[in-house]
């Protein structure tokens, strides 16, 4: 079965890890039985999102198995125009990636608002890191108010998964990921019976973390063929294009 | 080969609907083909050590037989309740009680606690391994410090990326510290932890019944170590450590 991943880091992080580079990354991706995967620059993620959205669309060249993420941040609404004015034409960027922990901006800010609203004129995937009950409802109300922009939740949301389930039942544009450091055995499973097979996908967290980590979690399910391969790989080829 | 669980648990949690009973346990064990495990109740952590180390027992007893899944009780004890306890620890070996297991991180109290140090010394005197949460920063350089008193194997649990330079550094410093395996899930730490400390000091631990121990088991046996380096980590050390043949 074929596996795309949509949530994926390329760049060097604060800890013992060993995979910083494309080659590494694509060389994990055959370890562990990925195709293709959507990745989002960690420089730009956690210090400064031009150079390392620069970064990135080098790397990107690099394979044809990898596709990106442009970072954004609420912080610099500018800044962030004038970088998906850059990139999103670019055919290997196929989706926007906002990390609200690491800009310190809740969804509810006035500032997340207008860069949420800027990132759905593109009508491209976005993957938001945000978590928490609170969180999630406001991330649902406005995904629910941009209806062109499929909106993923990185993590399920965290602690506010189950509210992350239902909201994604109830809106059609919000999709879950479920990678997580802890790999706990029963969300997933609640996930799809809560909200459906088509509205969960397949997500790592690669580089940071193993994807073995994500393969268990799955195996862990007990999902239907048809349903695996809609988490593995359908869904994000509608989202994303192959 | 028998793959032998250092981190597993039983009871209730207040603040997530999850199931984390004993039948789950017992099946998500036999599932993964997990021979034997070491176990307790959350009852000790949570509520009470005394009534929750018998409910361990009471747990381990009745599923002590080879052939299922076998589990071997750990005690814990709430350094906040210190007063009294030398006793209770003294019995705990006699018991059954195979390992003590200390959580800070969840019951709030610092390393740097007279109580600790008290409770500390008496497992050491009843020979019991020692394993303590350390998933926080911090946690395993103060273990590390605790070590230096002590005689018994030490076993840093949950370490994750964010404290793992931390815990191998804590091992490194003293070969009575072992890591278990459950928050390992940084591409290539296992195979990190076993260059820089050795597979003889590493415990596979799945984190059941809440975690997925497919996850952790592929953490360890999709890894580059040798055939021979896997099965130490998967059951050969925790049953060197515990004594359990």
């Amino acid at each position: 079965m074929k596996v795309f991943d949509v949530h994926a880091h390329l760049g060097r992080w604060p800890f013992p890890i060993r995979a910083g580079n494309s080659d590494d990354m694509v060389e994990l991706m055959d370890r562990r039985g990925i195709e293709k995967c959507v990745v989002s620059s960690t420089m730009a993620v956690v210090y400064d999102m031009k150079e390392g959205n620069a970064l990135l669309a080098g790397a990107l060249e690099k394979s044809d198995r990898l596709l990106g993420y442009i970072v954004v941040n609420p912080n610099y609404l500018d800044e962030s125009q004038a970088e998906l004015q850059a990139y999103l034409e670019n055919p290997k960027f196929r989706g926007v990636k906002i990390h609200a922990g690491y800009s310190r901006k809740s969804c509810s800010s006035a500032e997340m608002r207008e860069l949420l609203a800027m990132a759905a004129r593109w009508r491209k995937p976005l993957l938001i890191h945000a978590g928490g009950e609170s969180e999630v409802r406001t991330l649902a109300e406005i995904a629910r108010a941009l209806p062109g922009m499929a909106v993923i939740l990185a993590h399920g949301g965290g602690g506010g998964w189950r509210e992350a389930a239902a909201a994604a039942r109830e809106v059609e544009n919000f999709h879950l990921e479920f990678s997580a450091s802890a790999a706990h055995r029963e969300r997933i499973a609640e996930a799809v019976k809560l909200a459906g097979a088509n509205k969960v996908l397949f997500g790592s967290d690669m580089t940071l973390l193993d994807p073995a980590i994500m393969f268990g979690m799955m195996s862990d399910v007990g999902l239907s063929e048809q349903d695996r391969e809609k988490v593995m790989w359908d869904n994000a080829v509608q989202l994303f294009g192959e | 080969m028998e793959i032998f669980d250092a981190h597993t648990f039983f009871g209730a949690v207040p603040e997530e609907k999850t199931d984390c009973s004993l039948p789950t346990l017992l099946r998500e064990l036999e599932r993964h083909g997990i021979g034997r495990a070491l176990t307790l109740s959350l009852k000790g952590v949570r509520y009470d050590a005394e009534e929750g180390n018998a409910e361990t027992l009471e747990a381990c007893r009745a599923h002590s037989h080879i052939g299922n899944p076998v589990l071997a009780p750990v005690a814990t004890i709430d350094p906040r309740r210190w007063l009294g306890a030398s006793e209770q620890i003294a019995g705990w070996r006699r018991a059954g009680l195979k390992a003590a297991r200390l959580f800070p991180e969840a019951q709030g109290w610092p390393l740097d606690y007279l109580p600790l140090e008290r409770i500390l010394a008496e497992i050491d005197a009843a020979g019991l391994p020692v394993m303590v949460s350390a998933e926080r920063q911090g946690t395993a350089t103060q273990i590390a410090r605790l070590a230096k008193r002590l005689s018994v194997p030490i076993i840093l649990m949950e370490v994750g990326y964010w404290a793992f330079a931390e815990g191998l550094a804590a091992a490194q410093l003293d070969e009575k510290i072992h890591m278990e395996t459950s928050n390992f899930a940084a591409p290539g730490s296992v195979e990190l932890a076993a260059k820089a400390v050795g597979a003889e000091r590493l415990l596979f631990g799945s984190g059941l019944p809440r975690r997925s121990a497919a996850s952790a088991l592929a953490m360890v046996t999709s890894s580059r170590l040798s055939a021979s380096q896997q099965e130490l980590i998967l059951g050969g050390n925790l049953k060197r450590i515990t004594r359990l043949e």
